[in-house]
């Protein structure tokens, strides 16, 4: 660790970042406005301040930035301030959540058409403390002397430290969600008031992409497969896949209304699978192109990248292709595979918004719902959960990508 | 055995391979050697068919290798090549284990035969055998090359250009380690090549190969001898003759030494007529330099006149080829050199006339297919 380098004469040196943070958060609690408060939710609403809500509570707060900027200034080691920067950017937040709630259930507990929406205040704090914590966990920067003053106490054993804001945020979240804390919060008044629909549009949001990358994977590996073996092949798949990539996803499900509503028409059992010009068919098959093409492309190029000479030597000594495939190209090649599901999966997630409109369902329901109505909470209720479902989708996938790599070829972590 | 008849491949319309018949012999190691896209590596390939011929057949012990189905033909038959080819994402022991696993080999007798493996390679089993394939050097990953190909135990082992990535340096030791495990082992090697000076030093035989045909096959010192036609000589090189030399060891050349030991009988008088140069050791036989006896009378001590200067580069071992005992000479402005032991004790001497004697007595029998030991050895 740092320790040596930290010596007093370069600890006495002002960490400027920390200092700039603890402001930003010092004028988010105690200048921007805190909540907005209407008396139903297409209304008009009045912004409060925290100050204005409970001065004691603002105080107790920017004391805290306070503290952090003190450390900031004061001659100690960049052990010390990293600490102190880094409590203090996870205290911060927890207490404002916790204090959202209680402040929502204050002001609206009893009126079920009031919404009560985190404003600025909020959202600033957050975004200062994140910063705050990065910076205070952050390896320093090599070269200058005054790297070595900048708080790398996170450095070594910050392999948890670091990853604790991705773990805490979600999961005090989750614990107030559930505890009903933040039930008067106005995005929450909104999902009470929709909850079965609201579920109903995240399993359909849910099955919607997912079938989709089930379908674009199972087309995109053969894609790939096939490319690999043959060149002409390759140049038309890749050709036609990569044009549907850049058709804007409302465009495709336009050019998809007439085929399949002639086709449906046509014959009717079709019809009856449910198969018509709008609704989850078409939307299925744009969206299963969209999945294609990053898992088409990165099958090739996982199968393609294995040299010639290692199918040459398994070849050579005796390997049938099923284990030239199964002991070769298939460990070699499946962390590439893998990483196109992930990047196709986690853009499928955010295109199934999309296929609200033609009415195939999913949480874009509540969005366009929510811009048509001119309600935000609503919008919310739809992107929120959409948000989660992308990051969720995105770190299952790093780590199912991560244990598949061979350990050699992994970088380290 | 390994014998083709009447083999022809055609590309396209290119005959890579040209009505080749050539038949390897039991336990010897031939080289197929001629320049890049002389159909060589095309030719060791269709021995497991990783291409099939287009006409003509090959013989395996008798057998037609289309009889077998090829996994089975290729799991008999050890395979190394010029990239190595080892799977990155497993341990040096587990591509040590390919074909032994693809042969159902049980745990245990994997596990021992990879040790055994690395042993006969010269690397510590327990230091390598977890290893993977990025941790090793060029010439460590070639050794495993070569010790997957040798797992299973094949009588039959086929190399195409597998030194050829690696530095001279490590080349030299990579072919001398080789040829110790094949003295010991005994494997009948296809070597592909187009090292001429490689396949001099390793093979028992050598087919010289040139737009798909057999220009010539026969053991090294009558290939140097008699090149079959000019674009052999040309293809072996002016320096054949040299060449030829570095099949020869010093070892059956070398005769008594006419030496003197630094303290006792150094200034002992010598009879006139005697010889003008003596070599001057230490009691024990270490060779301190050499003593020009007619400059001796000038020096009032005789040790005074030893020169001890160029010695180390004078002295040659038992082992080392007539080609560098002549180089030496050359090299030294010396008509004879010391020949030492491993601990630099004089053993005796060898001199120009006996080269030149080597390369005049066309039918000596040179050792049979054990080349010298690399060059430079000391």
């Amino acid at each position: 660790m740092n320790e040596r380098l930290a010596t007093p004469a370069a600890a006495a040196g002002v960490d400027l970042r920390t200092i700039v943070f603890a402001a930003i958060g010092i004028i988010a609690v105690l200048a921007l406005p805190f909540v907005r408060v209407r008396p139903n939710r297409v209304a008009d609403g009045v912004l409060q301040l925290i100050v204005q809500l409970d001065p004691p509570a603002a105080v107790g707060l920017a004391l805290i930035w306070l503290a952090a900027a003190g450390c900031a200034v004061a001659p100690l080691s960049a052990q010390v301030r990293g600490r102190v920067t880094a409590a203090a950017s996870l205290l911060v937040p927890f207490l404002m959540i916790l204090y959202a709630g209680a402040v929502c259930r204050r002001l609206g507990g009893s009126d079920p058409i009031a919404r009560i929406s985190l404003s600025t205040g909020f959202w600033i704090t957050m975004l200062a403390s994140y910063a705050a914590f990065i910076s205070a966990s952050a390896r320093p920067a090599a070269g200058g002397p005054q790297d070595a003053t900048r708080p790398g106490v996170l450095r070594r054993r910050s392999a948890i430290l670091r990853r604790l804001p991705a773990v805490a945020v979600p999961v005090v979240l989750a614990a107030m969600l559930l505890s009903g804390l933040l039930d008067p919060v106005s995005v929450m008044r909104e999902f009470s008031v929709q909850k079965n629909v609201f579920f109903a549009e995240t399993g359909t949001h849910a099955a919607l992409s997912g079938a989709a990358v089930l379908i674009g994977g199972v087309i995109g590996v053969a894609i790939g497969v096939l490319a690999l073996r043959r060149a002409v092949f390759r140049r038309v798949a890749f050709f036609i896949v990569n044009i549907v990539q850049t058709i804007p996803s409302l465009a495709l499900f336009g050019l998809l209304i007439l085929p399949l509503a002639a086709l449906s028409t046509r014959f009717p059992l079709l019809h009856s699978w449910g198969i018509s010009g709008i609704g989850r068919a078409p939307a299925l098959i744009a969206l299963s192109f969209y999945a294609m093409l990053p898992i088409a492309r990165n099958t090739y190029t996982g199968l393609e990248q294995i040299p010639a000479s290692l199918r040459d030597a398994g070849k050579g000594m005796g390997m049938t292709h099923g284990q030239l495939l199964a002991r070769v190209e298939v460990p070699l090649a499946l962390p590439l595979i893998l990483a196109g599901v992930r990047t196709a999966a986690v853009q499928s997630v955010g295109n199934t918004v999309v296929t609200a409109l033609i009415g195939a369902g999913g949480l874009g329901v509540f969005i366009f719902q929510g811009l048509g109505q001119f309600a935000s909470d609503m919008i919310l209720l739809g992107t929120l959960p959409v948000i989660a479902m992308a990051v969720l989708t995105d770190m299952l996938m790093g780590g199912l990508v991560r244990a598949v790599t061979p350990k050699p070829l992994r970088e380290p972590a | 055995m390994i014998r083709f008849e009447g083999v022809t491949r055609v590309f396209g319309t290119v005959k890579a391979v040209d009505g080749l018949d050539l038949t390897v012999y039991d336990r010897e190691l031939c080289i197929l050697v001629g320049p890049s896209g002389s159909g060589k590596s095309t030719m060791l390939r269709m021995i497991n068919r990783l291409i099939e011929p287009s006409e003509g057949r090959i013989t395996l012990d008798g057998n037609d290798v289309t009889t077998l189905r090829p996994e089975t033909l290729r799991r008999s038959i050890g395979y190394v090549i010029q990239s190595v080819g080892l799977f990155p994402h497993l341990t040096v022991a587990a591509n040590i284990a390919t074909v032994p696993e693809l042969l159902g080999w049980d745990r245990p007798r994997i596990s021992s035969r990879v040790a055994e493996m690395l042993s006969l390679v010269g690397m510590e089993p327990s230091l390598y055998r977890d290893r993977y394939p990025s941790e090793l050097s060029g010439g460590e990953a070639q050794r495993i090359g070569v010790a997957r190909a040798l797992a299973s135990d094949p009588p039959v082992v086929l190399m195409d250009e597998p030194f050829s990535a690696v530095d001279p340096v490590n080349r030299l030791r990579l072919q001398d380690e080789f040829l110790s495990i094949q003295r010991e082992l005994k494997k009948t090697v296809v070597f592909v090549t187009h090292d001429v000076d490689e396949a001099i030093r390793l093979a028992d035989r050598i087919a010289v190969v040139r737009s798909g045909r057999l220009v010539q096959y026969d053991k090294p010192e009558q290939i140097l001898e008699n090149p079959a036609d000019p674009f052999v000589a040309a293809f072996v090189g002016a320096d054949r003759a040299l060449k030829r030399l570095s099949r020869f060891l010093v070892r059956p050349f070398v005769h008594a030494a006419v030496s003197a030991t630094i303290n006792s009988d150094l200034d002992a008088p010598r009879p006139p007529g005697g010889p003008r140069y003596l070599w001057v050791t230490e009691a024990d036989g270490t060779l301190l330099g050499s003593l020009d006896t007619s400059l001796a009378a000038r020096c009032g001590e005789a040790r005074a006149c030893v020169s001890e200067e160029n010695i180390r580069e004078m002295a040659v071992l038992p082992d080392s080829s007539l080609k560098e005992a002549l180089s030496r000479m050359i090299g030294t402005s010396a008509r004879s050199l010391p020949v030492v032991d491993g601990q630099f004790r004089l053993v005796g001497e060898i001199s120009l006339s006996d080269v030149e004697e080597a390369s005049e007595k066309q039918s000596r029998e040179p050792r049979g297919g054990v080349p010298a030991a690399s060059e430079g050895a000391e």
